[in-house]
């Protein structure tokens, strides 16, 4: 079998070597194949990529969002016969010593499942962050029924078979949410493992209009709930 | 007597007429385009002139002054080039998106055969 380990970057140049160097090379005898998608990056960050041993590179040649170059990445994972999709950041905020915890469910339990790795909302998180996942789980659950602890969580694991079904539209961080109903609308099983994260800039990642968009995301998927038709799905090539 | 108001409606219309003559002159515009938008700017140009002569289909629309007609055609052309814009940006997104995607997945697949 192998594990793809999708990392989408932006302007990582700092962090990105560092993650791709702490990647174990295999995870219980399957191996495993990092690959690095640049979303348009004005730094080094494709180049220090591509200089670590037995990384893919991809690159978008211009800035088009978490949800496009994870797709991107994905697609590729694809292409390249991938048992399992792990997706994880770049900046270090996620332990490449987490993955196996990820992989787990999956490779003991059954391919019909998406984990999600599962961060504490301790104080340690950024409260503007903490707020608005909360806020986001309890929509979740109220609008489609969804009981996921932490459903923005960027660390997640899926199977092959999975991928066709959950593959979202949305080119930036509503893609989290999106692959949930989508999940939801073909009754994937969903697994949370604990995983530590450690932020190391408060002002990566999303934002209060990322916020909004995330809403506008749940409010037209709401609206679409009921035709149960993935249109991401058929591009998959 | 051209009122205050009704000299920056006519330098207005005027400054965008010659704009649309221009854009059709580099061949920006079709003359379906040209013509249409000159159509537009005629009408702002005999409403902010004329004001008087929608008098009566003011009161059958229930508006008071030429005024207020205006601003609400004002808003529903706003409203309307808003949804339009909204539409069109939104399907450039789509169509940049998977073209800068498919892209990148074909400049892989060159690498990975060269490898």
């Amino acid at each position: 079998m192998k594990i793809a380990v999708v990392i989408p970057a932006y302007n990582e140049a700092r962090h990105i070597e560092l993650v791709l160097h702490r990647l174990p090379a295999t995870i219980k005898g399957h191996a495993v194949i990092p690959i690095v998608v640049d979303d348009g990056s004005r730094d080094k960050t494709s180049q220090v990529a591509a200089a670590v041993k037995g990384v893919q590179v991809i690159r978008h040649r211009t800035n088009l969002g978490k949800g496009a170059a994870v797709k991107t990445g994905c697609d590729a994972a694809y292409q390249l016969g991938a048992d399992i999709f792990v997706l994880m950041d770049s900046d270090g905020q996620h332990r490449p010593e987490d993955i196996e915890k990820l992989v787990t469910p999956i490779l003991d339990e059954g391919k019909n499942r998406l984990v999600i790795g599962t961060r504490s909302f301790s104080k340690k998180m950024p409260l503007a962050m903490r707020v608005g996942n909360q806020a986001f789980t309890r929509i979740m659950k109220f609008i489609f029924q969804i009981s996921v602890r932490d459903t923005q969580s960027g660390f997640r694991a899926f199977s092959r078979d999975l991928y066709p079904s959950i593959r979202w539209a949305a080119s930036n961080y509503a893609m989290e949410t999106e692959m949930l109903v989508l999940g939801a609308r073909s009754h994937v099983e969903f697994a949370e493992v604990g995983i530590d994260t450690i932020y190391l800039n408060n002002h990566k990642g999303t934002t209060p209009l990322d916020g909004l968009r995330i809403l506008k995301t749940i409010l037209k998927l709401k609206l679409t709930w009921s035709q149960g038709s993935n249109s991401s799905e058929s591009s998959l090539g | 007597m051209v009122t205050g108001i009704q000299l920056v409606g006519i330098i207005f219309g005027l400054v965008l007429t010659y704009f649309t003559f221009l854009h059709y002159k580099r061949d920006e515009f079709s003359l379906k385009e040209f013509l249409g938008w000159q159509a537009i700017w005629v009408c702002f140009l005999a409403i902010t002139l004329f004001p008087n002569t929608f008098y009566s289909f003011n009161s059958d629309l229930g508006i008071l002054r030429p005024l207020d007609l205006y601003t609400i055609l004002g808003f529903i052309v706003v409203m309307s080039i808003t949804f339009y814009n909204y539409v069109n940006v939104d399907r450039l997104r789509k169509q940049l998106e998977k073209a800068i995607r498919d892209l990148a997945l074909k400049d892989f697949k060159q690498d990975q055969s060269k490898k």
